[in-house]
């Protein structure tokens, strides 16, 4: 069979993009292709456009629009990363060097995949640009390793094989040329004999020796004015001119790199800034993590362990005393501080024995930033530290980042999130115990730093207050773990930064799943999330926002989110507090919250104090007020509630009643029979109630086979019900609904109005209604007598019209491989309702389903494969049915217009056979 | 007795209900997929394919197997689909009531080429299609009964 013009595209493309040429981009675009494959460029251009579309190919948006095939770009390897819309071909370039294999000359950058994460990708792309690279401007405070990343770049240069293994890295310091413009032309350029009293010969210039290298200029702020305008004519040319001969021109094939440690747009000519397409900034040490810190300290020690050749090892305290140094000069003056250490050292030190850095060896800006040595140091066992422990020290320290690889690449844990979530979370918490295990064990022997205890404190304050507010009660246990894991987030997250930026996709989506699963533990992860970006003023990204949650999660247990919540109000100091502390201890559970009310406070007050509480609880919530003997009216009065909470009041409060009203909440009994019951004898107690909460209109959805059925079919309502229609789907599970039957709180929060699913849990008093029948158009009677009581007759309509699209559409998914179902849809529901109307026939739910997915089958067929069937009957069916034929061709007008493509009779003697046949 | 086993990546849907099923002359469609045993959406909408005088089973493979070794199928005249060869294979080597084969459409994957309307495979599919093509009478590749058939050995062999 002839290959198709579509596939034929994609081959083409595909072997363009495989060795892409950068600097004869002319080959991709709709224009050239069209030109090649012989086909006109409309066509070709929406090809391209399909393609990309369904995710083959990867677009340029720019003028010409550029095409790449996804796959060849990257020889078959993680090519799914890359975006399918770039707005320029230099972003599409940096994407495709990031993600090729790496040659590792970066790796001895420390901080590469850290905090100078950034910085290196820029410094990739710049200097492997086609052509002579990018002019890139390395911009950073002196000691942050300009000069040191300008020699790795070379290194890289030679390895990806965008310069010759002989090319040089020619390195000049502009600095020393500040007064002497004159010797840094004649150096850069070189000069003709003659050119200037005792050039007695011809010179080559640093620009020659650099020719097919690469030129670093460091401090370039010290350049004058003619310098700099030397060297930007020669960036914007090429070519140049030796000092004492304005004939002649050479060329230099160089790539520049050029520093500084002042602000560019002070200090450069507005001309030569404007011809660096990239500058890069580097941080100061002091913005970098604690992390990279120690592992600079411990690359230096070791690096002059090896020069010196004996061991170091280091005391405890100067060691930390090193670290809590800020280094206003950077990386350069740790390795200089370490230098003077070990010098320092050597003097004293035995010959022969392993050198032992100390307190008295640091250099002075040190000591005197430190004048007394914290308590908690000195208590410590360990108080010397050789190059290994501090070495294992760091490879310990990547725990989280172990955690979080395995949450997001372990054994198909995550495939779970789908189907099962509970399993997911049990298999999850399960590592991440072992997690907590090892922090704990690592704390314990390396003992706790002045920071971490300030973190505990602030997280412990974020979780009174939440535990407060959501009336649920955190253990002890699970705290401490939040603490640790808060401090090792701090700490050591920069590790887990590739691998959030590679996951990032999988990562949001992870959170939008735990979000539908359980929308108050997401809730309350995203409250502890802000409150400690508050409180520590640090960024939660969104890989540390999941691990939160899944820590979080694991305290649910514990908690119950919809519980009715109890207050015990009383006068006295501490009354109310020890009441509802015994109660809640007699209870096992924390039921009760107190407000005390000392005897001079206005019940004012307290109803203020009272309202603020009510106020902050989230989501609908059933409240009861205990209170003593005569407060009951003052207080409720001056209650100013939100409206989605029932609040009961009791007087007359004792220890008996608390217990039992307390054991009625944790049994889910409603409010309002636990007031009646309670004041049945009138005489000893009375209540009020407030029944501000108006119930939510609710169709619940549940399905046997599990959740995630229930899920879809949830979804399925929600998309389809008409957006005036005040109802929402709730998922709910199906075997704890069987469980609890009428009992369920889901009755007494909500209106139920129906159940759907695919199997009746028979729950008396509420209808059933299952999805295949609804979809069927059976029982029609009785559906649309539970559907009509919410909705008009338009609305039922709509309703239908949408399900049904909704449900084809997700059967379609699967279906489909490059057109966009939604869009195709959208059209094909036209092809319907026009059909529809051209036969007066009204087709039946399953007729419409059959041809939404069919004729999106048949477009995509047409386009991808250019085959259309055989029809038996072909002749006799076009000399009978010509109105049908013409009917379905204007029916078809929009999308043959959109996609290009003609139905061909045959297929429309197969839509005539199915719509009637059928 | 098994008349025509399809394989048809989208198992039942309009055009074969309507095509094959007068073509076939069966009175019961089996459905045999791992698949949309779990996920019970795509059943309904299957059940909304079928044509009202047809009975319709759907089963795992291995539930297909079973069914089709139960004696009291041997009366009854069954129009299979799986929506892989693999699936065929497996249905194909574990009873013996199939010997005609129809391959509709298979969708396309990495490392796949058409070779036939609708029908993609890669190299391991192929390996798989040449073993069906010695176990059974008759395997071919027809999208609608109407379109010439063109046999799978003649395919392969090319």
């Amino acid at each position: 069979m002839a290959e198709s013009m579509y596939m034929q595209l994609v081959k083409h493309l595909e072997s363009l993009s495989d060795r892409t040429d950068w600097n004869r981009l002319e080959d991709h675009t709709a224009g050239s292709i069209a030109g090649t494959l012989g086909i006109s460029r409309t066509l070709a251009s929406q090809y391209l456009n399909e393609e990309a579309a369904a995710g083959t190919l990867v677009k340029v948006n720019t003028r010409p629009v550029y095409f790449f095939h996804r796959q060849a770009l990257l020889g078959g390897r993680r090519e799914d990363l890359l975006d399918t819309v770039y707005s320029s071909v230099q972003e599409l370039y940096a994407a495709v060097l990031s993600l090729q294999p790496e040659t590792g000359v970066f790796d001895k950058l420390i901080g590469s995949e850290g905090s100078l994460r950034y910085n290196v990708e820029q410094c990739k792309a710049a200097i492997s640009y086609p052509g002579n690279g990018l002019p890139i401007l390395l911009w950073g405070p002196t000691g942050t390793g300009k000069s040191f990343l300008a020699q790795i770049m070379h290194e890289y240069a030679v390895q990806k094989g965008v310069v010759g293994s002989e090319s040089r890295f020619v390195a000049v310091n502009c600095s020393e040329y500040a007064d002497n413009p004159e010797l840094f032309l004649t150096n850069l350029f070189g000069y003709v004999k003659g050119a200037y009293t005792g050039a007695e010969r011809d010179r080559k210039g640093l620009l020659s020796l650099a020719d097919g290298g690469v030129l670093f200029l460091d401090e370039v702020h010290c350049l004058s004015n003619e310098c700099q305008e030397k060297l930007f004519h020669f960036m914007d040319k090429g070519s140049y001119h030796m000092v004492g001969d304005n004939e002649k021109s050479y060329t230099a094939n160089v790539r520049l790199i050029l520093a500084t440690t002042e602000d560019p747009a002070q200090t450069l000519l507005r001309t030569l800034v404007r011809r660096i397409p990239m500058t890069t900034i580097l941080p100061p040490l002091a913005k970098r993590s604690l992390r990279e810190k120690k592992e600079l300290l411990y690359h230096q020690l070791a690096a002059e362990s090896v020069r010196i050749r004996r061991d170091i090892t280091i005391r405890f305290e100067a060691h930390q005393m090193i670290l809590n140094y800020s280094f206003p000069e950077n990386v350069g003056q740790l390795v200089n501080c370490i230098c003077i250490c070990v010098a320092n050292a050597i003097i004293t030190a035995e010959p022969d024995q392993s050198l032992e850095i100390q307190v008295r060896h640091l250099p002075n800006y040190i000591l005197q930033d430190h004048y007394t040595i914290p308590p908690q140091l000195q208590m410590l066992k360990k108080n010397v530290l050789d190059l290994d422990q501090i070495r294992s020290e760091l490879q310990q320290e990547q725990k989280l980042y172990l955690l979080n690889r395995d949450i997001l690449q372990g054994n198909g844990t995550i495939a779970e999130v789908d189907e099962n979530p509970e399993k997911f979370f049990s298999l999850i918490q399960l590592r991440m115990e072992q997690y907590f295990d090892e922090l704990y064990q690592e704390t314990k022997n390396r003992g706790q730093n002045p920071y971490a205890a300030f973190c505990h404190g602030i997280v412990k304050g974020i979780c009174a207050n939440l535990s407060q507010r959501m009336g649920t009660v955190i253990q002890e246990h699970d705290l401490e773990n939040l603490c640790l894991m808060v401090d090792d987030f701090l700490d050591n997250f920069t590790m887990c930064a590739p691998l959030a930026k590679k996951n990032e996709v999988l990562i949001r989506s992870i959170l939008d799943k735990f979000k539908g699963y359980s929308s108050e533990t997401f809730g309350m992860t995203q409250e502890f999330a802000s409150q400690l970006t508050a409180g520590l003023n640090c960024a939660i990204p969104p890989l540390f926002l999941l691990d939160l949650n899944i820590c979080i999660h694991s305290f649910t247990p514990f908690v119950n989110w919809n519980r009715t919540v109890g207050i015990v109000i009383a006068h006295g100091y501490s009354t109310a507090s020890s009441i509802a502390a015994t109660g809640n201890h007699l209870l096992g559970q924390h039921v009760f919250n107190a407000i005390d009310m000392p005897m001079e406070v206005h019940s004012g007050i307290v109803a203020a104090k009272l309202s603020e509480y009510l106020r902050n609880l989230r989501g609908a919530k059933d409240v009861i007020v205990l209170v003593d003997m005569g407060s009951l009216e003052q207080i409720y009065k001056n209650i100013s509630c939100e409206d989605n909470i029932n609040l009961g009041f009791i007087n007359n409060l004792s220890m008996k009643l608390v217990l039992n009203v307390g054991s009625m909440i944790l049994t889910d009994v409603p409010v309002k029979t636990i007031l009646l019951s309670c004041c049945a004898d009138p005489v000893q107690y009375e209540y009020v109630f407030q029944e501000n909460r108006k119930k939510p209109n609710v169709i619940l959805s549940v399905c046997a086979t599990g959740i995630a059925t229930a899920e879809k079919i949830s979804q399925l309502f929600t998309q389809s019900l008409p957006a005036q229609v005040d109802v929402s789907v709730i998922t709910y599970n199906y075997n704890s609904l069987i469980a609890s039957g009428r009992l369920s709180p889901v009755f007494e929060k909500n209106n139920v109005l129906f159940i759907v699913g695919t199997q009746d849990p028979g729950i008396s008093g509420y209808p059933f209604l299952a999805l295949e029948d609804i979809l069927e158009q059976r029982n029609m009677n009785y559906i649309d007598k539970q559907l009509s009581s919410f909705m008009s007759k338009a609305e039922l309509q709509a309703f239908n019209n949408n399900l049904l699209k909704n449900f084809s559409l997700q059967n379609l998914l699967s279906q489909l491989t490059i057109l966009n179902p939604e869009k195709l849809m959208g059209f094909v529901e036209t092809i319907i309702t026009k059909m529809q109307q051209g036969t007066n026939m009204k087709f039946t739910n399953a007729v419409i389903l059959g041809l939404y997915i069919h004729i999106s089958c048949l477009i995509e067929r047409l386009i991808t494969e250019k085959y259309a069937v055989n029809h038996k009957d072909l002749d006799d069916f076009e000399r009978h049915h010509q109105d049908f034929i013409s009917m379905t061709l204007s029916s078809f007008q929009e999308i043959e217009k959109n996609y290009g493509v003609a139905i061909p009779v045959s297929e429309i003697a197969y839509l005539y056979d199915y719509i009637y046949r059928a | 007795m098994v008349n025509l086993l399809r394989v048809d990546a989208r198992l039942l849907h309009g055009q074969v209900a309507v095509t094959w099923i007068s073509n076939v002359n069966a009175s019961s469609i089996l459905i045999a997929d791992d698949l949309v045993m779990g996920d019970e959406m795509a059943k309904i909408a299957l059940k909304m394919a079928k044509p009202a005088d047809m009975k319709l089973a759907i089963r795992s493979i291995d539930g297909a197997i079973e069914l089709l070794n139960d004696p009291r199928s041997k009366d009854i005249s069954i129009f299979a689909i799986v929506r892989t060869i693999e699936d065929a294979l497996r249905l194909v080597k574990k009873t013996d009531c199939i010997q005609r084969i129809n391959i509709g459409g298979i969708k396309k994957k990495e490392g796949s080429r058409l070779i036939a309307p609708a029908v993609y495979v890669n190299e391991g599919e192929l390996v798989t299609l040449s073993e069906l093509v010695d176990l059974v009478e008759e395997v071919e590749f027809r999208m609608v009964p109407s379109d010439t058939p063109r046999s799978a050995k003649s395919l392969i062999n090319k």
